[in-house]
């Protein structure tokens, strides 16, 4: 699939066929555009680990559940869990992965990198990042109460986090481009986190349900966004960026921009689909 | 718990269920037989619908907006899935979990396999 179409045709899927497993393939290729997800200030942050429905026990399902996702996780065949391994930044702050950088030509001189830039200015700042006083303290939610993990730096943290965003878009992204629906869906990472053994230094945002549509792929058609003019600007913030109606049109012909839910028959639709999972309506 | 059909049909909790379904699906959308089910549940539970909803979401401390009660929608959640079993319907349980639905509490059951 061409990126426009991919980008326009992804969705938040809810309703998956429960009975279609994922192609271990097609899962590769989701880690695979991960893998190749920018990575913030060149630090690999980020891991997964992937989770198969049906290979877990009913107890641990049950317990990942949350009160308002459990039919997607019911019909959803795969879950992609993202984390971000705080102690990466540690391991960037020695300077290696920089110094590879550089060897390769991918840092250059052309923008300043040199290994003095980084002995006194790069690697500075990455510990100036992880030293900072303005700490929390990871903790683990566990049936028997709470663990108490490393402590870690606000900005720390952000940057942690602000990795994992780009890793679940480019996963979003590569499983509409496999053909697949997707949905960052919230499951009780506390309790999958436990499940999965992942260490007490990996931070966690929300898991990817995969599988293939159990809707059509419209989903009810494209979701409403605030008007494009109030969102994007150019030179300066009050001055709108100029929506060109002839790239509107190229784009549309394109499939990146797609008609706005909902589509007329998508209540008929909502129906069906709730009568066919026994959900309520 | 003998429970009055007339009662649960006039609470105001059933009288906003069934106005907010009907302005979602239109005034065609099917509900026959809605409210028999709900008060069949209040029996079961022991709980007319407006005390069924005010155990789940309580006003703010602010005042305004209900504030969701989340251990009181687990024990609810648990309730209706005994109902379907003791029923062996999830048609009736459903019709449960719409009226939680629409008065604000959402839930989310498990798909039938």
């Amino acid at each position: 699939m061409e990126f426009k179409a991919v980008a326009g045709w992804r969705r938040s899927v809810r309703f998956f066929e429960p009975w279609r497993e994922v192609e271990r393939e097609k899962i590769q290729a989701i880690m695979e555009a991960v893998h190749r997800a920018p990575r913030v200030l060149e630090v690999d942050f980020v891991r997964t680990v992937v989770v198969y429905r049906d290979q877990l026990k009913d107890h641990e399902l049950t317990a990942m559940k949350m009160p308002t996702t459990t039919a997607q996780v019911d019909m959803a065949p795969v879950y992609v869990f993202f984390y971000a391994d705080l102690e990466a930044l540690p391991r960037a702050a020695t300077g290696d992965n920089f110094r590879e950088l550089m060897a390769r030509g991918v840092l250059n001189r052309s923008h300043g990198w040199t290994e003095s830039f980084l002995e006194e200015q790069v690697l500075p700042y990455l510990r100036g990042i992880i030293d900072h006083p303005d700490r929390i303290t990871m903790r683990t939610r566990t049936p028997d109460g709470d663990i108490e993990g490393p402590s870690v730096s606000r900005a720390h943290l952000s940057l942690a986090r602000s990795a994992i965003g780009i890793a679940q878009e480019h996963a979003l992204l590569a499983a509409f481009d496999e053909g697949l629906g997707a949905q960052l869906s919230a499951l009780n990472t506390n309790i999958a986190n436990g499940i999965l053994g992942v260490p007490n230094t990996w931070t966690t945002s929300s898991p990817m349900l995969l599988g293939y549509h159990g809707e059509s792929r419209e989903t009810g058609g494209q979701r409403p966004r605030e008007p494009f003019e109030e969102d994007f600007f150019e030179m300066r913030y009050g001055h709108p960026f100029y929506r060109e109606p002839a790239v509107v049109d190229r784009l549309t012909a394109a499939e990146m921009i797609q008609p706005t839910a909902p589509l007329p028959w998508r209540k008929d639709e909502l129906r069906a689909l709730a009568r066919k999972f026994g959900l309520p309506d | 718990m003998a429970v009055d059909v007339a009662a649960v049909r006039s609470s105001e909790a059933t009288r906003a269920w069934l106005s907010s379904r009907a302005a979602y699906w239109g005034p065609g959308a099917s509900q026959a037989g809605f409210v028999e089910t709900l008060a069949e549940f209040c029996e079961f539970a022991g709980k007319m619908p407006d005390e069924i909803l005010s155990e789940c979401l309580r006003p703010s401390k602010e005042g305004g907006a209900l504030v969701l009660r989340v251990r009181a929608r687990r024990q609810y959640i648990d309730a209706i899935e005994r109902f379907e079993a003791q029923t062996g319907s999830r048609k009736a349980a459903n019709v449960v979990r719409s009226f939680l639905i629409y008065n604000g509490v959402a839930m989310n059951p498990s798909i039938l396999p």
